[in-house]
């Protein structure tokens, strides 16, 4: 199959309805494929990287844990702006996934490179 | 290739624009039109019909500029990748 350059641009916070789940569900099946992806948590989506989450508690599934999936697929690109983490007040030693921080100029660099993006 | 940012709501527009090159083109679409009420920094298109559905055609900024539909597509078809601002 063509390899593809696909980024996910997730910028949803991870518990308003259900498609923060569904976008990481695609992320994964891109990965099963063997596409090239890459991950970009930005503005509430940063807000997936807290740790210590329960979607128990509303009856669903809970999102950090679905996301610590994505490197067991593969998918080893895991990206958050760091602007959005630091006005959000989110410490970015203690978070659900190993991601790398980008300043905007790298963000922008990283959107370039791709051939698809897709969003949450 | 340049990358053609598409902005569908007006509150996306500013991490669009942290993100968007000089010399990529941001388009305004669906409720995205709102933004062309607002005095902005940079040129942006806009969908013309979607701004003519809004009663925002009538009160545009400078610097906003109206396209149809046929040249979305070419913006589209000329641009790679397209990322979607919602």
């Amino acid at each position: 199959m063509n390899q593809k350059k696909l980024l996910f641009l997730f910028r949803r916070p991870p518990y308003a309805g259900t498609g923060a789940l569904e976008a990481i569900e695609v992320a994964l099946v891109a990965g099963v494929f063997d596409q090239d992806v890459a991950v970009l948590f930005k503005d509430d989506g940063v807000y997936q990287l807290l740790p210590q989450q329960d979607g128990a508690l509303l009856g669903g599934r809970t999102v950090s844990k679905v996301l610590s999936a994505l490197p067991e697929y593969g998918i080893e690109k895991l990206y958050a702006c760091s602007q959005s983490l630091s006005s959000r007040a989110i410490d970015p030693e203690n978070l659900a996934l190993p991601v790398e921080l980008l300043p905007l100029s790298a963000q922008r660099e990283l959107l370039r490179q791709q051939e698809v993006v897709l969003n949450d | 290739m340049a990358t053609l940012h598409i902005v569908n709501r007006p509150l996306a527009l500013e991490s669009c624009l942290e993100l968007a090159a000089a010399d990529d083109p941001v388009l305004l679409i669906e409720d995205g039109v709102y933004a062309a009420l607002l005095p902005q920094s940079r040129e942006l298109l806009m969908l013309d019909a979607d701004a003519q559905v809004r009663g925002v055609k009538e009160r545009l900024q400078a610097g906003v500029i109206s396209i149809g539909y046929a040249e979305f597509v070419d913006l589209a078809a000329e641009h790679s990748p397209l990322v979607s601002w919602n």
